[in-house]
């Protein structure tokens, strides 16, 4: 087979020719088994992470928001950086399930089961900051629009309130899209099960599935109407967060750019994650035939083409500001360079603009090593870019009498290592007990799993009728 | 095996899906009608075969989304312009642009759970526990990685005996008779059933009473009553701050509360006299204030006209005209000082009218006595 | 296998009736024109600037179709490629409708009166990026870079029709990123340059991407019209079929929200903030009449394209993915119009003047001038492109 002939044909995304029955069984089996000792060990450390950050959070809780670094003039620090980070890490999955499958790019059949997961885990990760940052958690209730004794609506104005709105929805249709595809798998496993508990847990999940096609049909419906509500839906919540900022008057904050500009910094952070993520869980559990290079070579290309669109948007953003002629605009951007947090602004360039510039090269983007050092390098850009979009924007802006310093607390830093134990802890945990590749979706596009002619030009034929078994 | 429950239908296994659509299309040759095919992912094109068009469910998103919709700036519009209006930021009460981003979340949300609820409730009709095909030996291979094909019992064509043979062929790797499900005792079929909503009601209202309940005896307890427990000055309380315990503190020696200036001739009337001057210049409205400051302080005991007929008679002793010769004779310091401090049966007026506003009560006074008593020259 | 020998290879020559309909629009157009000239020149300019930016814009967009189908590695979009390529022929074209354009800059542009400029402090620092010079250099790189890529891409394609050598595929996937990069910064700039400079003392972030996305849908609304007529008179191949359409229909849907999405986002956060310097763009486009154009632009770019194409069959029939196409085109044009008349001092007065008639013609005029020009260089579809098969043979 000449090179030229086959170059063009599409590469297989499943290696080694499986069959379908061994796919279920690769996929079921870390759910099968006790696990080893590398998932006790990594389970303890997230843990650990994650009871610190509960307690400090707690602590926060008692003693108030004194206990973190927000103080005049940067009243958003912490709370409002790891909340915008982790609703961007979700965006990835959102946009792997539900757009990758309005385009059809069956690839993403192995790994939109994980993704979505992920999204799920990091939309409740990042909901605990707009709850912990208000100070009185337990009136959380407030900021819906409930009828109350003090006779009071909430703000619709405000893009606060649109966030309760944008992150609800977000979290509670990630969670109805998931569920959907798993249920499914969750019949697979029903069958597979060997106790008579996991039978019965697992046919309670799955609803009774039996895999009629009159089932089927409105699955596919459902499946699709879902994909195309999630992904304009994936779009506003970015865009309303990035509205927090944009509707003020600040400097550094009121662009107009900001709302595609934040979304797409959100896929670009939230795919790095995800290949963090996929490298660990492909190689601990051996599923390489699986999510192949292939799989994690695409994805490095959409980190490459939103980390340009970044640095784009930062291009802009700075002739704009020159353009402008306003004092104040101009000197944002120069204090965000050359003022006391430059190095924040370096390693955000760097790692949003610079190093996902290997990419370009297939031998780094199907280096396993180096794209796991790349993925993690361009979170710490993400995390700096809302870093710096928020304490330089706020610590000086127009009164320089007015001017501060942020300085994060230990409270503060423990908080965001916890929300990255709770992260990887449900990863863990959702790892043991549920199918991280949809079982499903990757048995219906492997070779020979659908019709050999699509019957779609025979003539139309009498419906059958109803069946009730 | 030797059951004598009721056969309610039959599947066959067929191991690739060409092997299935064979095996379809010999049944309906046959004649079966009541036939659907079972496999572990969707086929496509099956539909085509088995002569089902697409699935409605677009609709209901549709109808969903447009209540969302509509309910939203129904609902933002009554909560922002009618029933609680607050101008936040000048901006409009009805700000539509301002709507948008919410209007929009509900319609997803709307269309979302609609969409997802009645594709398993209403269109498909899960959960269905009580499945027969569930208990089939076979389904472990249908959804691992073969394909069926079920018929129900209630085609003319099926018959407990011959199903077997009818369905029979070389591809057909197994045949299993499925059996009527005794229904359970505690599970019903359908979510929508009655003991299932009632138990739905149920449980809501009782972790609507005990979140309720909790939520009002816990704002109680620290940390969550430090907002209200504070350590703060309060008004006529005693206060940890200080070290000798008393919230209301005396005044500083030496200094002289906000808005007070002390008044020198307290005591001394001819001092106010020589010594005061009016400091309001006289404008129109000045005079315009004054004859409202007099209005509200001063006419009920001294008269509309300050001739003394004031409306409070029977309890107060009567007041004295303001167009006597004494009063026209005394300068403005000296009434001034009658104002501030009081005078026999007068009460100190310095609480209820403002140090400026006494001398503009003052020049009205005097166009009061000018209008009696005006002099020719006024006249001409 | 790489030849399909239903297609050939061969340009189709366009009727002689088309050529014909497009002299005649262009004489009368240029008569319209030139009244509008004499009457008013200010207004000529103006117009005569959106007339530019119109055809400009969806060439360059039609251009990055091309280059975006390498860059995904999209096949359904194959067949339509050429027709974007030839589509792309408009950026050659709008190079010669920008002369008229450099000798009209005093009644565009304010700061390119000295006078003014001096006077005021803000357009004084702006003038080391806003002036005459280097606007003429900016231009003249941006046409380099558009009209090197026009000709790179479309000598590959064409060459491909003679040679089928996959090579030229591997050179296009090559070519593609730096271009979209290029696009991305070239028609930021341009429009900054062309259209928001005409209001100097504003800007707005997403006025340059915004303004990018919105020549790629022009692009793919004229593309759309183009491959659905081409189909209804029969001049496609067979097998360019409802899927093909659907996902051109749907990928326009998309994009056209997209935009929208853009434009909303950048109205609402300066209504939101309300700051004097930023919302007086808006409101010069509210008042005198202007709020009446804002509406239709409104209704006729947003509501009913997106209504209408919401289904799935709509997305399939063609006579709906026609006049959707001329409705998305005449209202990218209404937009043009909206953006730059109010800007300019006493156009500002009202929208709409018999003056404005000949301009909508010429570019009609001028893009059917585009069309049969390019058309006649090559085939309608890329008939030796080694993917064409898989691209026929594409189904939902």
């Amino acid at each position: 087979m000449s090179q030229t002939a086959t170059s063009f044909e599409p590469v297989p995304m499943i290696l080694g020719e499986p069959t379908p029955a061994q796919v279920d069984a690769d996929i079921a089996a870390p759910m099968g088994r006790i696990p080893g000792k590398r998932w006790w060990i990594a389970i303890a450390i997230t843990s650990a992470l994650m009871s610190l950050g509960m307690a400090l959070i707690g602590y926060t809780v008692y003693t108030g928001i004194g206990a973190w670094g927000n103080n005049s003039p940067v009243y958003w620090g912490f709370g409002i950086v790891n909340f915008v980070f982790w609703i961007g890490i979700g965006h990835a999955g959102t946009l792997i399930s539900a757009i990758l499958f309005l385009f059809r790019q069956t690839w993403r059949n192995a790994i939109a089961r994980f993704a979505e997961a992920m999204t799920l885990f990091a939309v409740m990760t990042a909901g605990i900051f707009p709850l912990i940052h208000t100070g009185r958690p337990w009136l959380a209730f407030w900021l819906f629009p409930i009828p109350n004794d003090m006779r009071l609506w909430i703000n619709f104005r405000s893009p606060l309130a649109w966030d309760v709105f944008a992150v609800s929805t977000y979290g509670l249709v990630s969670f109805m899209f998931w569920y959907v595809g798993l249920i499914p798998d969750l019949a697979a496993m029903r069958e597979r099960a060997t106790t008579q508990a996991h039978r019965i847990i697992y046919s309670v999940l799955s609803w009774g599935w039996s895999g009629l096609n009159r089932h089927w049909r409105h699955y596919e419906r459902a499946y699709l109407l879902l994909a195309g509500l999630s992904t304009p839906l994936v779009v506003s919540v970015h865009t309303i967060v990035s509205f927090d900022f944009a509707t003020s008057i600040i400097p550094g904050w009121h662009a107009t750019i900001f709302p595609p500009y934040f979304v797409v910094g959100a896929v670009f952070s939230g795919f790095a994650m995800v290949v963090t993520v996929l490298i660990l869980l492909r190689q601990t559990f051996h599923m390489e035939h699986l999510i192949t290079i292939k799989h994690l070579e695409n994805m490095n290309k959409v980190i490459l083409a939103t980390g340009m669109i970044v640095g784009f948007a930062y291009c802009i953003e700075l002739f704009t500001a020159w353009y402008s002629g306003e004092p104040y605009e101009r000197f944002i951007f120069w204090n965000r360079i050359t003022g006391p947090y430059w190095w924040a602004f370096a390693l955000m360039f760097g790692c949003n603009v610079i190093v996902p510039q290997i990419h370009w090269f297939k031998k780094m983007r199907t280096s396993i090593p180096i794209m796991f050092v790349a993925s993690l390098l361009v979170n710490v850009g993400m995390w700096f870019e809302r870093f710096v979009i928020i304490t330089t924007s706020l610590h000086r802006d127009f009164l320089p009498s007015n001017w501060g310093m942020f300085i994060p607390t230990a409270v503060d830093l423990g908080i965001l290592l916890g929300s990255f134990g709770m992260f990887f802890s449900l990863v863990l945990i959702f790892v043991r007990v549920l199918p991280v590749i949809s079982m499903t979706e990757v048995k219906a596009v492997m070779p020979g799993a659908q019709l050999s002619h699509h019957p779609g030009h025979l003539p139309a034929r009498q419906p059958v009728e109803d069946v009730d078994v | 095996m030797s059951e004598s429950r009721k056969v309610v239908g039959a599947v066959a296994l067929y191991p690739s899906p060409d092997a299935l659509v064979a095996g379809l299309e010999e049944a309906r040759k046959r004649g079966f009608t009541r036939l659907d095919v079972v496999s572990p992912y969707p086929l496509h094109g099956i539909d085509h075969l088995l002569g089902k068009g697409p699935s409605k469910l677009g609709y209901v998103a549709l109808v969903a989304g447009l209540l969302g919709v509509t309910l939203s700036k129904v609902a933002q519009w009554w909560m922002s312009e009618v029933d609680y209006p607050l101008n936040v930021g000048g901006k409009p009460l009805f700000s539509w642009p301002a709507f948008v981003p919410v209007t929009f979340e509900l319609m997803v949300l709307f269309a979302s759970i609609a969409t997802v609820i009645s594709m398993l409730a209403i269109f498909n009709r899960l959960p269905q526990y009580g499945s027969s095909l569930l208990r089939s030996t076979l389904m472990r291979d249908l959804t691992c990685d073969k394909f069926g094909l079920v018929v129900d019992a209630r085609d003319p064509q099926f018959t407990s005996g011959g199903i077997r043979a009818a369905l029979g062929g070389s591809a057909v790797l197994g045949i299993d008779l499925l059996h009527e499900v005794r229904p359970s005792r505690f599970f019903s079929e359908q979510i929508f059933s009655v003991r299932f909503l009632l138990l739905l009601v149920a449980v809501s209202f009782v972790s609507v009473t005990a979140t309720h309940l909790v939520w009002k005896y816990a704002g109680a307890l620290p940390p969550f009553d430090f907002m209200k427990a504070q350590e703060k000055l309060n008004p006529q309380r005693a206060s940890s701050i200080f070290a000798d315990g008393q919230g209301m503190r005396p005044l500083q020696a030496e200094t002289v509360p906000r808005g007070q200036l002390p008044y020198r001739f307290a005591d001394d009337p001819d001092g106010a006299a020589a010594r005061m001057v009016n400091p309001v210049p006289l404008t129109a409205a000045a005079l315009e204030r004054g004859k409202d400051r007099y209005d509200t302080n001063c006419r009920h005991c001294h008269g509309l006209r300050g001739r003394g007929k004031g409306s409070l008679t029977s309890a107060f002793p009567k007041a004295p005209s303001l167009h006597g010769i004494k009063v026209r004779n005394w300068t403005d310091g000296r009434i001034y000082h009658v104002l501030t401090v009081g005078q026999n049966a007068m009460p100190a007026h310095a609480r209820q009218v403002e140090r400026d506003d006494r001398w503009r009560i003052i020049h009205y006074v005097r166009a009061l006595q000018r209008s009696l008593n005006a002099p020719d020259t006024d006249l001409q | 296998m790489t030849t399909p020998t239903a297609i050939s290879p061969a340009p189709v020559l366009m009727p002689r009736s088309l050529r014909q309909t497009a002299i005649g629009i262009l004489v009368v157009g240029h008569l319209l024109v030139a009244a509008c000239a004499l009457a008013d020149l200010d207004r000529f300019f103006a117009n005569w600037l959106v007339l530019f930016v119109f055809a400009a814009t969806i060439g360059i967009g039609a251009l990055f179709l091309v280059a975006l189908e390498y860059v995904v590695n999209a096949r359904w979009s194959i067949p339509f490629r050429r027709l974007s390529e030839h589509l792309a022929g408009l950026i050659p074209v709008s190079l010669l409708l920008a002369i008229p354009l450099f000798l009209g800059m005093h009644h565009l542009y304010e700061w390119t009166h000295a006078d003014v400029v001096a006077a005021d402090p803000i357009l004084t620092q702006k003038s080391a990026y806003l002036n005459i010079p280097f606007f003429a250099v900016r231009f003249a790189l941006y046409y380099l870079i558009w009209l090197l890529f026009y000709r790179l891409f479309t000598r590959l394609s064409q060459e491909q029709d003679r040679s089928g050598d996959e090579a030229l595929t591997r050179r296009g996937i090559k070519l593609a990123p730096p271009f979209i990069i290029l696009f991305a910064f070239t028609m930021s700039f341009a429009a900054i340059d062309w259209m928001m400079s005409i209001t100097p003392h504003w800007f707005s972030t997403m006025f340059g991407p915004s303004a990018a996305v919105g020549g790629i849908v022009g692009g793919l609304a004229l593309l759309t019209l183009v491959s659905a007529q081409l189909k209804i008179q029969g001049m496609l191949p067979e097998r360019i079929g409802p899927d093909h359409f659907y996902n051109l229909g749907a990928l326009l849907f998309g994009l056209n929200t997209l935009w929208t999405y853009m434009s909303f986002s950048e109205f609402m956060l300066i209504w939101y903030s309300n700051l004097p310097l930023e919302m007086t763009w808006y409101l010069q486009r509210q008042e005198h009449g202007w709020s009446l154009v804002t509406l239709l632009l409104v209704f006729g770019r947003f509501v009913i394209p997106f209504l209408a194409l919401l289904s799935r069959p709509s997305k399939m029939n063609l006579n709906r993915l026609r006049w959707v196409s001329i409705l998305l085109l005449a209202t990218y044009g209404l937009h043009l119009y909206w953006v730059v008349l109010p800007g300019i001092p006493h156009l500002h007065d009202g929208p709409f003047s018999w003056m404005d008639l000949g301009f909508p013609l010429t570019a009609i005029g001028y893009g059917l001038f585009a069309w049969i020009w390019r058309s006649s260089r090559a085939a309608l579809v890329a008939a030796r492109d080694p993917r064409l098969e898989s691209g026929l043979s594409f189904h939902l």
